[in-house]
């Protein structure tokens, strides 16, 4: 007989080989030496990595704001779709780029290194998106994509400065 | 430096002791709770991975990140518990940014179903974990091996219950297959 579909309980044939499964696994080699090595430095306090991550995402949405009032005062009807988005792009990015650069060394350096390897893959598919933006600059599923793109760059500094208060 | 124990429900001397003198820096210390728990976090992130290279690292990040996050542990719940936390966050946030890298390469996420079993896996369940489509091991590894309930996993994996409860009876379906 068939259990019942999305049954809560667990059937006695799984019971049976969760019993046998070990809650415990040896690994392969010994992990600790690289934690051991990981954990050297001294811990950066709390507040301190709060703080720098605050003050980039702080920054970042005041040069956000600051773009849109500066640029609705520019003559947009002469620039195409990529012109637009890759300026907005260029501006907001360099100055996240250099406030990165400020805070990066006060934080936690696993965490560091993993935002700076996801904004490595961010510019990465910003520069083929613009190329291809570049042969077809009115399409709009391309300018979407770039669109999103860029916004997860903004993302991804927002999450920075949630995963920096315990850092990840 | 604060050398008092903090408050902790469930876990002997020798782990308060140690967590004490971890939180205040004593890396000795930190090395004695690694000891103690690194085989059990590792069978965890085995499971949830399916990969012993991943399980390794996962293991790895969990400490170091328990580590870092130490002078925020209050006692509220045992360190094992605390610490199984940390894991299963690890391992999360280690799949969901590996989907967003496999993001353009249609990553088949039913095609595991039909992957041969990862070397370092030679239990049975253990081995037919592995071949699970990776949503559906993560909620029967959560629930099933770790005891969570619904509501628990489907919230630390970022989805509805009732989306848990379909990757659930998914996962117990296939384990079937692959063990009778």
């Amino acid at each position: 007989m068939s259990e019942p579909l999305m049954s809560e309980a667990r059937p006695a044939w799984l019971e049976h080989h969760l019993r046998a499964l070990p809650r415990e696994i040896e690994p392969e080699s010994d992990l600790w030496p690289d934690v051991a090595n990981r954990i050297r430095k001294p811990r950066t306090p709390r507040w301190l990595a709060a703080s720098a991550a605050a003050s980039v995402l702080l920054s970042a949405a005041a040069a956000f704001f600051a773009w849109q009032a500066i640029h609705p005062s520019r003559p947009t009807e002469q620039l195409d779709a990529r012109d637009m988005l890759m300026l907005s792009y260029r501006d907001a990015s360099a100055s996240y780029a250099a406030q990165w650069a400020v805070a990066r060394p006060k934080m936690d350096p696993t965490l560091a290194a993993e935002i700076d390897r996801n904004l490595a893959i961010i510019r990465s598919a910003v520069e083929s998106l613009d190329s291809a933006l570049a042969r077809s600059p009115n399409d709009p599923a391309l300018r979407g994509l770039l669109q999103s793109t860029l916004a997860d760059e903004i993302a991804l500094y927002r999450r920075a400065s949630v995963l920096a208060p315990a850092p990840i | 430096m604060n050398l008092s124990a903090p408050v902790v429900n469930g876990d002997d001397e020798d782990t308060r002791l140690a967590l004490a003198r971890a939180q205040a820096g004593d890396a000795g210390a930190f090395a004695r709770l690694y000891r103690d728990h690194h085989r059990r976090i590792y069978a965890l992130c085995l499971r949830l991975a399916a990969d012993r290279g991943t399980a390794e690292e996962l293991t790895q990040d969990t400490f170091v990140k328990a580590w870092q996050r130490l002078d925020g542990f209050r006692g509220d719940a045992r360190f094992s518990t605390w610490l199984h936390r940390i894991a299963v966050n690890t391992a999360i946030s280690h799949r969901r940014r590996h989907a967003w890298l496999k993001l353009n390469t249609a990553f088949d996420d039913d095609a595991r179903a039909d992957v041969a079993a990862p070397p370092g896996l030679v239990r049975d369940l253990d081995r037919a974990i592995a071949r699970l489509p990776t949503r559906a091991r993560h909620v029967f590894v959560l629930i099933d091996v770790e005891g969570y309930s619904h509501e628990e996993a489907a919230s630390a994996l970022g989805m509805a219950v009732g989306t848990s409860k379909a990757h659930l009876h998914r996962a117990r379906t296939l384990l079937r297959e692959m063990l009778s």
